[in-house]
């Protein structure tokens, strides 16, 4: 079965955005985007709520990414997305669909299909989750500020996540990537 | 100061139940308590501590730590307590910052703050601090007390080092930027 791969930049405070969606205290570098995109190569398809859709819907097709990040934007552009959401009626970025019915009975029909990994976005989505198990993997790239407010990862999961750490990678830019597989 | 993956240093409860504390995090301790003559606490994390280290439990489950943890200089800042009664501890009277500058300036071993959150945000100088150790434990908890939650501006780190326990449990350090 493929797996399905949920990445997300945290700071020391576990916030994934400032609180007012701010993203400026990420930190990429050449060695980040190198990451990125072997990742991509592993992914052929990514899940993601209405939030993380709506905002990615709205970037990448845009001239402004084609110029500023082709790779990504040529990538986010083309893979197959699947959206999940109780109230969007259609979608409208090329390659997108929506996932009918119960997400989760949804997404584990896609991980047993053939084919290359799937990534997964969206802090909501998986807190959502009646069984964040369904995550084969959490990569939290753990950047090195402190942002005293923000949105907290999975706010609202219904029960405590016990993880456990696969491998870590420690970048140039003091970024370190924690990447764990669910508890047993 | 040990913290779940989504930023929390207790659960809302104040349960730390899931720090992963194992005999490699204890030699770690050990070895860093030796580096040390006195520590820096808020009132709360005072209170926690002076009820729990010179108890015989405490003495019988870890006693290398509870010696530690008794025989050093312990400083308390609060503006509510009137004195402190475990051993070798004493208020630090004024200006905190003044204070703990002025006991950094002391000859001796390195102070340490273990935990403390609020009085970390309440100092306001994240540069006081020479060194920041952060315990990422495996976990999310999804709800809590925030890490340094009520800082009034962004405090950018550098990373000096990153550790694994064979717990899952990693080790980052870390010193404040301007």
């Amino acid at each position: 079965m493929r797996k399905l791969i949920f990445q997300m930049a945290l700071s020391l405070d576990g916030f994934y955005e400032g609180p007012k969606g701010e993203l400026d205290w990420h930190l990429v570098d050449e060695e980040f985007y190198a990451d990125v995109y072997e990742m991509f190569e592993t992914l052929d398809g990514e899940i993601m709520g209405r939030k993380t859709y709506e905002t990615m819907a709205a970037y990448w097709p845009t001239e402004t990414a084609l110029r500023e990040d082709p790779v990504t934007a040529n990538w986010m552009n083309s893979m197959r997305k699947y959206v999940v959401s109780r109230t969007l009626k259609t979608v409208t970025w090329e390659n997108s669909s929506l996932l009918q019915g119960d997400a989760e009975e949804a997404i584990t029909r896609l991980k047993v299909l053939p084919g290359k990994d799937l990534g997964i976005g969206g802090s909501d989505l998986i807190a959502s989750l009646r069984n964040p198990k369904l995550i084969d993997e959490y990569r939290f790239l753990i950047v090195p500020v402190v942002l005293g407010a923000g949105k907290p990862i999975f706010q609202g999961i219904r029960q405590r996540l016990n993880l456990k750490l696969i491998s870590t990678k420690t970048y140039k830019s003091g970024m370190t990537g924690l990447y764990y597989r669910p508890a047993d | 100061m040990m913290v779940s993956l989504d930023g929390y240093y207790e659960s809302p409860g104040g349960d730390i139940d899931w720090h992963v504390v194992d005999d490699e995090f204890n030699a770690y301790a050990h070895k860093l308590l030796e580096t040390l003559d006195g520590y820096i606490f808020g009132r709360k994390t005072y209170e926690m501590m002076a009820n729990y280290w010179p108890s015989e439990a405490a003495l019988q489950d870890d006693p290398v730590t509870a010696r530690y943890m008794n025989s050093l200089h312990k400083y308390v800042v609060s503006r509510s307590l009137k004195e402190v009664k475990w051993e070798n501890s004493s208020l630090l009277g004024g200006d905190p910052s003044a204070e703990i500058t002025r006991l950094k300036q002391q000859q001796g071993k390195d102070l340490a703050i273990f935990g403390s959150s609020d009085l970390l945000v309440s100092l306001d100088q994240p540069r006081l601090i020479d060194e920041y150790r952060i315990f990422f434990a495996p976990v999310v908890l999804g709800s809590g007390k925030t890490l340094l939650s009520g800082i009034r501006q962004q405090i950018k780190m550098k990373l000096i080092e990153s550790l694994v326990f064979k717990t899952g449990v990693v080790v980052n350090r870390y010193t404040a930027q301007e």
